[in-house]
């Protein structure tokens, strides 16, 4: 299961995660960036309730972040430490732009 | 398939005409015995209506008719009547009308009056009665004769004898013939002066009602009352008249007619005329039934065996071919504009929609098929490009080593390599590509082949990564990416290079430990970002030092509730013997997770290689030993 919270403010797209993000719920944050991610110049991606990433929820991550790359920044802010060893081992932490 | 052939329609319809021909009959009948039995009746009724008359008549001649009644009632007793007179001349009443003639030879004995009669004397007047009444007699013999009736015959009764009225009845005159003599026992022509008790409460009720009848009627009008008798059970019917109403008494005619004949007659005609129309409507239903059989069943079992040929073979075709060619034929007018008809059509235009749908199911099940073994075959492909999985290297001893790669149920996108440089460097590749299937086993091919050349062309771990990174992020427009651990082995030293881009941690026991998680910060999965920078570091391995690399796999093996088989696991069982050889690694893996899925169904490829060093020196040793 994973819930998915968002908040914009002009140009400031804020998106709280809680659950897992994995094969089955993956398509649903894709979704919600799909429809939001236009003028948005950025996104704030909240992991503080997020339990589990899968490589599916990186991908889209990943896509995201390519995204925002061109159109402006995109920063991960309270990452567990689960998901930070996640991050560590698939070399996320190195192209993220992880916050407190 | 074949169900039992129900053919019950023509036998069902016969025995429907059947029934319908026997109850029609039945009920014909019915009604034609109660039409007959009733004009029968009425027949009677007239009939009785004619003799009364007949009898009123006679006795009107007599102008002193009412003064017979009252004489030859109060003289029965002594009356000398000759009751079966040869009117040949000598008959005794003959005899007599002539003695009384030559007394008084001016008379017309027939026509005298009551003043005429008292004159005489009273031999005289006994006399005449007697030779009245045969000649009377011999009126009512012809009248009943004429009508065929069963007893005919006048009786003098009390109308007002206190509390009994018509409780007896004195017999005046009966008609006889041969069938029936005259005398005074029961069921004969009863004689002059038989008195009988009136039995049954109808002949009463007929009596009075026939005496209450003359009183009331005008014109002389005749009052026939009776048929005391249910004229449906019994077959004798009974009727009275009154004829003369004198202060309490009355004389009344009774007429009774016997039915029994007529009614067996009747009953016969009856069932004659049934018959004859049952007879016509059986040929009538036998014409309609001709038609039906013509226009409807034979058609309609034309048209079941077409479908039941065509549930036989599946042919369309020969199916409308027949049905088209035996509705185009002349007899066959009537049914191409019926239901029937249009059952044909119908059936037509479902075999050839069967023919559609078959065709596709056909040419998807080709498909499907064509599908499944390609899919099997690109299975094999893939299999044939890894290498074999327990090699023997003779000109390196210093490593053993064995690899494996267990595929889900599709192709899969794991992958593992090795291979010796011209430097003589073994170079040590696993891999797994982030889907599964067929295009998840390309990309697989295209990275194994990259990464290959890039190793065979003299580069770094990392240079390596870095390059098939570039090419592999070229075009990638489904986003597919790679998880891969490289190293490269001088089999002479130990001392490797090694570059992980998002793989999971190496595990390395050294000689005599045990085995543990090599963990460092890992690069980005190669395919996913372009212009990604990848590290890459040195280690180096002693004799005895063992290395085991593998897939997710491995650790997220999944048992029936859904835990996983996990790093600790995959830990305890590699300690569990630290010396094994490389290929018994394996196998010891493969069970223990085959044992913790206890069935489940594995759904990501598995792939392993175990490494042992035996180092330079000692593997020459053992090696000659």
């Amino acid at each position: 299961m994973l819930n998915i919270t968002k908040q914009a403010d002009g140009g400031k797209l804020y998106i709280a995660l809680e659950g897992r993000l994995d094969t089955m719920t993956a398509p649903e944050l894709e979704k919600v960036l799909e429809e939001n991610l236009d003028g948005v110049t950025e996104l704030v991606l909240d992991f503080e309730k997020l339990d589990y990433i899968s490589s599916a929820g990186l991908r889209v991550l990943l896509a995201a972040h390519k995204r925002m790359l061109k159109q402006g920044e995109m920063k991960v802010i309270h990452v567990g430490e689960m998901i930070m060893e996640i991050f560590e081992v698939t070399g996320f932490s190195d192209i993220l732009t992880i916050g407190e | 398939m074949k169900r039992e052939r129900k053919t019950g329609l023509i036998a069902q319809t016969y025995m429907l005409i059947i029934a319908g021909i026997i109850l029609s009959g039945a009920l014909i009948y019915y009604t034609q015995y109660r039409i007959a039995v009733r004009s029968v009746w009425e027949d009677t009724r007239d009939n009785v209506s004619q003799t009364v008359a007949d009898v009123v008549d006679s006795l009107e001649e007599y102008p002193a008719y009412t003064w017979m009644f009252t004489y030859w009632a109060e003289h029965a007793d002594e009356m000398d009547v000759e009751y079966e007179a040869e009117f040949d001349g000598d008959s005794l009443t003959e005899r007599k009308s002539r003695d009384l003639l030559s007394r008084y030879p001016d008379y017309e004995l027939k026509y005298l009056d009551e003043g005429q009669i008292g004159a005489m004397t009273p031999e005289d007047r006994k006399l005449y009665a007697e030779i009245m009444y045969a000649w009377l007699l011999r009126r009512i013999d012809g009248i009943k004769r004429t009508f065929g009736c069963s007893y005919l015959y006048i009786v003098i009764t009390d109308t007002d004898d206190g509390e009994n009225p018509y409780e007896r009845y004195l017999f005046l005159i009966s008609g006889a013939d041969k069938d029936q003599v005259r005398g005074t026992e029961y069921d004969q022509a009863y004689v002059l002066g038989v008195d009988t008790e009136v039995r049954a409460e109808e002949t009463k009720t007929a009596m009075r009602d026939a005496v209450i009848g003359k009183l009331e009627a005008e014109d002389d009008e005749l009052v026939i009352t009776g048929e005391k008798i249910d004229r449906n059970s019994t077959k004798y019917l009974d009727y009275y008249a009154a004829l003369e109403v004198k202060g309490d008494k009355a004389v009344l005619a009774g007429v009774t007619f016997y039915l029994g004949d007529m009614l067996d007659e009747v009953r016969l005609e009856t069932l004659m005329h049934t018959l004859l129309a049952m007879a016509y409507l059986s040929a009538l239903l036998g014409i309609l039934m001709l038609f039906i059989f013509a226009f409807m069943l034979r058609p309609l079992k034309r048209v079941l065996e077409e479908i039941r040929t065509y549930t036989g073979t599946k042919d369309s075709a020969k199916a409308e071919e027949h049905l088209t060619k035996y509705l185009s034929q002349p007899f066959a007018y009537a049914v191409r504009h019926n239901e029937i008809g249009q059952l044909a059509e119908d059936f037509i235009d479902m075999t050839k929609e069967i023919d559609t749908y078959t065709g596709e199911i056909q040419r998807e099940t080709a498909a499907r098929e064509r599908m499944e073994y390609e899919l099997e075959t690109a299975a094999k492909i893939q299999a044939s490009m890894l290498p074999d999985p327990c090699p023997e290297f003779p000109d390196h001893p210093e490593i053993v080593l064995s690899a494996r790669m267990l595929p889900a149920k599709q192709v899969g996108g794991d992958f593992y390599d090795y291979f010796f440089l011209e430097d003589g460097h073994l170079v040590l590749v696993i891999a797994d590509v982030s889907d599964k299937g067929v295009p998840a086993a390309l990309f697989m091919a295209r990275a194994k082949a990259l990464i290959r050349s890039a190793a065979a062309a003299g580069k770094q771990p990392g240079e390596i990564l870095s390059q098939v990174n570039e090419q592999l992020c070229e075009n990638n427009e489904k986003g597919y990416f790679v998880t891969v651990w490289i190293a490269i082995i001088d089999p002479a030293t130990g001392e490797g290079t090694a570059a992980n881009a998002g793989h999971e941690h190496p595990v390395l026991c050294r000689a005599g430990g045990r085995y543990e998680l090599v963990l460092y910060k890992h690069d980005l999965a190669v395919g996913l970002m372009e212009g990604m920078p990848y590290r890459q570091h040195t280690f180096k391995l002693g004799p005895g030092d063992r290395l085991f690399v593998y897939t997710d796999g491995v650790p997220e093996a999944v048992d029936h509730d859904k835990n996983q088989f996990g790093a600790e696991r995959m830990l305890e069982t590699l300690n569990a013997d630290p010396g094994a050889e490389p290929k018994e690694v394996l196998e010891l893996m493969e069970t223990a997770i085959e044992t913790f899925a206890a069935g489940e169904e594995r759904f990501d490829d598995t792939t392993m290689i175990s490494l042992w060093y035996r180092g330079s020196q000692s593997g020459k040793e053992q090696r000659q030993s």
